[in-house]
């Protein structure tokens, strides 16, 4: 390691070139091995910038646009008739996106479909996350019967088709936004199981959890107070995705017609009635296709970025 | 080998927790709907006595732990009763949906390997060119385009537009393979979509760590071609992750292609739990959820074994 003598940048305490930074110091020269093993470089961020902005804005927009449904002015209401059916865009706030196939404003009913939509992902995915954390934690804590449990429990969840057990469920409860919201969290509930007790079991074993054990803490205390807190990152980084999932499946069990009932506007069950009059007006079923597809591309975004941040996943994907 | 028929018998096992909870919870689950088979059969003009006598004739009248243990003992015989309407044996209805189920996820899967391996290949040589970012991009566009969305899409494109294909229907292949095929290749196309952007990331960022390995390294030192290189020590080791996807792929192919089958009116597996569900035909929703739980253990103790398959380090425990 003789080095042409340069005088290294002023950093840090003394001027010692061992350990991470001299690892870190790029090679100028020499083969591609490496004689030190080789450290994990920080992952570059595979997010591009414009993407993660374009994916914020587009999000805030939908969030505020679906909370002042009622108070954005011009703006009619889902159901009100304003026109003929299939009318082109025009320039008013109601005809902006045209209308639908019975004449109603197409902006109004992705509006307040967002609202359905958007509900109902974020209160499934807390659903998910309660059953999720519980189970999950449990699991990974206590092990044995516990986890042998959280494994039977995620494994019978996710051996069945998502969208089957979801017709079944959803026809036990019944087809309301309630019924709905809750199957869906039961639903996504293996995922958050299985992630959450993976990273239970690897943070039980780590020193601050021996530390707080010989401090004298409690099973429950070790598990709010110091393991909670380290799977904030790790869960952080699914829930945008599980969220793009949940708006996904919502939309599909309007496909199938098996969503919220009719008057309400959904995605889904716009991207249906479209699918019906497609052949002679493709603009209609366009606005719900565009609108559902940005707002899952912005969910996943928002996720990918999350977890290249937290580096979670990585090398997969 | 004996350790691998250990390691099957394990697993098998292990399958039998799962598959009675997923067949006790779709018993329940049918048993908490609203409505009784007789009043499925006999519609709403039927009088409370008509409903009843029916409901005693197929033996609903029982507690459903009862018509549990007895549908556990006809089918550990291989006998999973008659279907609600029809009256057809289950057994013969539930072996030709799965025909066209298992054909179009086989083609699909065939569609998406054949795309997605090349382009990987192609992106993973020159990671960070031009290609590579255009197919990231692509790829995860296509990831967030829902499975209705992509129907319609599809439909929209290779139906109205350039009518290649008839809107939908289904013809068995034994009437003549070249009109099973006009009916086959759109939903197979359908479906391949989504499988084959989820193939060509995990190659992709797979195959790039492996030739980032010093064997690759030593490989090009002995001066093999690229080409060769690729195949030959690039491969191999790349493959493990995508014969999980490649499980979880066919996993999600056999059960979850409800929406590709109800749009394009394919007579599938999907299709018939979708019917089977809003009709209540409970021998019907057992049967599929039985076969949906083997296909995932099996498929699983497929993935297990073809690991130490690929990876002689990886033992079969």
């Amino acid at each position: 390691m003789t080095s042409p003598v340069t005088t290294p940048p002023a950093s840090g305490p003394g001027d010692r070139t061992q350990g991470i930074s001299a690892v870190n110091t790029p090679r100028r020269f020499g083969t591609s091995l490496s004689l030190v093993p080789r450290i994990k470089q920080r992952r570059p961020r595979k997010v591009h910038r414009g993407m993660l902005w374009f994916a914020v804005t587009w999000l805030t927009l939908l969030v505020l646009a679906a909370v002042f449904a009622d108070v954005i002015p011009g703006l009619p209401d889902y159901s009100e008739k304003i026109g003929s059916f299939a009318q082109p865009p025009d320039l008013s706030v109601a005809g902006l996106l045209g209308t639908d196939g019975v004449g109603r404003s197409n902006l109004s009913r992705i509006i307040y479909g967002a609202r359905v939509s958007l509900t109902i992902a974020v209160v499934s995915t807390l659903i998910g996350l309660v059953i999720g954390l519980v189970v999950g934690m449990l699991g990974g804590y206590y092990r044995r019967g516990a986890e042998a449990f959280a494994n039977v429990l995620a494994n019978t969840l996710s051996a069945l088709p998502p969208l089957l057990l979801l017709l079944a469920l959803v026809s036990a409860i019944g087809a309301s936004l309630t019924g709905i919201t809750v199957a869906l969290g039961v639903v996504i509930a293996d995922l958050y199981i299985r992630v959450t007790k993976g990273a239970v079991i690897a943070a039980s074993n780590r020193e601050y959890v021996l530390a707080a054990r010989a401090l004298g803490a409690g099973d429950v205390r070790i598990m709010v107070k110091e393991i909670l807190p380290n799977l904030i990152p790790v869960l952080g980084s699914i829930i945008p995705m599980a969220m793009a999932i949940m708006i996904v499946v919502e939309g599909s069990l309007s496909f199938l017609g098996y969503g919220i009932p009719a008057p309400t506007p959904s995605w889904g069950g716009m991207i249906a009635a479209g699918a019906d009059i497609m052949r002679q007006f493709p603009l209609v079923i366009l606005w719900p296709v565009a609108t559902l597809f940005l707002t899952v591309l912005s969910f996943n975004t928002v996720g990918d970025y999350l977890s290249s941040r937290t580096d979670m996943r990585e090398g997969k994907l | 080998m004996n350790a691998t028929l250990r390691a099957v018998g394990s697993r098998l096992l292990y399958g039998i927790p799962v598959l009675i909870i997923v067949t006790l919870g779709a018993a329940a689950l049918m048993d908490l709907m609203p409505g009784s088979p007789g009043q499925a059969i006999l519609g709403d003009t039927a009088t409370q006595a008509q409903v009843d006598a029916i409901n005693a004739q197929l033996g609903y009248d029982q507690p459903f732990i009862v018509r549990y243990f007895d549908w556990v003992v006809h089918a550990l015989q291989g006998d999973f009763g008659q279907t609600l309407f029809t009256r057809e044996p289950v057994t013969d209805v539930l072996m030709r949906r799965l025909a066209v189920t298992a054909q179009l996820a086989l083609m699909a899967l065939v569609f998406a390997l054949v795309v997605a391996v090349p382009l990987a290949m192609l992106a993973a040589l020159r990671a960070g060119k031009l290609l590579d970012r255009v197919l990231n991009f692509v790829t995860s566009a296509l990831l967030s385009i829902p499975s209705f969305v992509n129907v319609v899409l599809v439909s929209l494109v290779f139906v109205i537009w350039l009518k290649w294909f008839p809107a939908t229907g289904w013809v068995p292949p034994t009437e003549g393979l070249a009109e099973n095929l006009k009916y086959a290749i759109l939903p197979a196309l359908a479906l391949s979509i989504y499988e084959a952007a989820f193939f060509y990331r995990i190659i992709r960022s797979d195959l790039t760590g492996t030739l980032r390995e010093d064997f690759i390294l030593v490989a090009r030192a002995k001066g093999l071609p690229r080409p060769r290189i690729l195949a030959r020590h690039a491969m191999r080791p790349s493959m493990t992750s995508l014969v999980t996807v490649m499980g979880l792929a066919l996993g999600r192919l056999l059960g979850g292609a409800v929406i590709v089958e109800y749009f394009f009116a394919v007579p599938g597996l999907g299709a018939e739990a979708v019917n089977a569900v809003s009709i209540k035909d409970m021998p019907m929703i057992q049967a599929i959820v039985t076969v949906c739980v083997l296909a995932y253990v099996l498929i699983f103790i497929v993935v297990d074994l073809a690991y130490a398959w690929i990876d002689p380090r990886v033992s079969v425990r």
